[in-house]
């Protein structure tokens, strides 16, 4: 019996791992060391899986303008938070938050999106909650 | 006078084995005949059309579709022909992309048809692909619409009887499917309608109608059978495919191209190019 809340400890954490082996990691991509916040012109969104991408036209920390891309959750993720193919449109100004990719690319991971009329909806997939 | 005299009696004479044909055998009633030739299919508990069991089809339409095209030629549209000829060269299915509507019916692999009231559920053995398609939809069901605003590489499918047809609307498919490896496309804006009637006790018609204004000049038609697997024990196994079966790490970055209208696919892992290239 009082082995009982070991295991009741043990079991949500092992659960718990299971999403995060279910797709590749986060942190085999992306640094949490390294958040960024750009906002730009979308170039292009495509809502699909495993993992959506919105591409804008951004001056990144550099200060150069540039194509950024950043994954986002799932298509199925996206669409039941009221995301769809037209939601984001190219030339529509928007903000996103989220964490650099490690290899320096101008990749990040979004976790938060602003649209043009100030309404945000979070990219995060479930395992990254923004 | 005389001619017209002539040409009615052959008229007459070319007709008369067909009117004595139709005459003879046991069912002598007008239309007895071919309403006897129909066959009438099994029923599940509910009472509709049985079409349960494992199906396949014994053609090549995977490689190239206008084998069971009516007609053996694709209505293109030349800019749409262009655009093609143009676009990925790489079958998606190359990469383990599900092979979309109504190709994944013509995938050499069995097909488990399964039904509940109110469904019927296609369990194919290719990728373990499924589709749950509820029967309660169309002209009866208004409120049941098609999704707005998201694609799926095999759609949205919705389904009805129609006397003892199953047809299934498709819409919301992926416009980066190929129809097969022969490269045949379409657009987001296909719109597949599938009808599924039991033949024999062996065989299903399957006809499907195949719209996309984007690229067709006109709505067209492919119909082939589906056959019963009558193998005893058979039984649908795992079909998986994986990029990366070669030894490279599984689950490469999936990154659409930046720019562009089509999509590519990565050609080599890892991609080093971010999308800024």
């Amino acid at each position: 019996m009082s082995r009982r809340p070991v295991l009741m400890a043990i079991v949500p954490l092992l659960l718990a791992s299971i999403p995060l082996a279910a797709h590749h990691s986060f942190a085999a991509e992306y640094d949490r060391e390294k958040p960024i916040k750009l906002s730009g012109t979308v170039t292009r969104f495509d809502l699909t899986n495993p993992h959506s991408w919105i591409y804008l036209e951004a001056k990144g920390p550099d200060g150069n303008v540039s194509t950024w891309g950043f994954e986002t959750a799932s298509l199925l993720a996206l669409y039941r938070r009221g995301f769809k193919k037209d939601t984001l449109k190219a030339g529509m100004q928007i903000t996103i938050e989220g964490f650099l990719a490690k290899d320096g690319t101008h990749t990040g991971n979004g976790q938060k999106l602003t649209l043009p009329d100030g309404k945000e909806i979070i990219l995060g997939t479930e395992e990254n909650p923004g | 006078m005389r001619h017209t005299r002539t040409v009615f009696l052959c008229a007459a004479l070319i007709a008369a084995p067909v009117f004595l044909h139709a005459q003879g055998g046991p069912a002598a009633a007008p239309g007895a005949a071919a309403k006897s030739a129909e066959f009438v299919p099994p029923r599940t508990a509910d009472g509709k059309p049985d079409l349960q069991g494992v199906w396949e089809t014994r053609n090549a339409a995977a490689f190239d579709i206008t084998e069971i095209t009516e007609g053996h030629e694709i209505p293109y549209r030349p800019e749409a022909l262009e655009k093609e000829q143009k676009g990925p060269r790489v079958d998606p299915i190359a990469h383990c992309a599900m092979p979309g509507v109504p190709r994944i019916t013509y995938m050499p692999y069995p097909i488990q048809i399964m039904q509940r009231p109110g469904y019927v559920i296609f369990m194919y053995e290719y990728l373990h692909d499924q589709r749950i398609v509820p029967t309660n939809t169309g002209p009866t069901n208004p409120a049941r619409e098609h999704l707005d605003g998201v694609d799926f590489w095999l759609g949205d499918s919705l389904g009805r009887w129609e006397g003892d047809t199953l047809v299934v609307d498709v819409t919301n498919l992926d416009e980066r499917s190929w129809l097969d490896s022969a490269r045949h496309t379409h657009s987001d804006a296909l719109h597949v309608v599938e009808r599924y009637s039991r033949t024999g006790p062996n065989t299903i018609r399957y006809e499907a109608t195949i719209e996309d204004p984007k690229m067709y000049t006109r709505p067209w038609k492919i119909v082939m059978p589906l056959h019963l697997n009558k193998e005893a024990g058979f039984e649908l196994r795992e079909q998986e495919c994986t990029e990366g079966d070669d030894g490279r790490p599984i689950h490469p970055p999936y990154r659409p191209a930046p720019h562009g209208d089509v999509f590519e696919f990565p050609r080599k892992y890892p991609s080093t190019q971010g999308a800024s290239k």
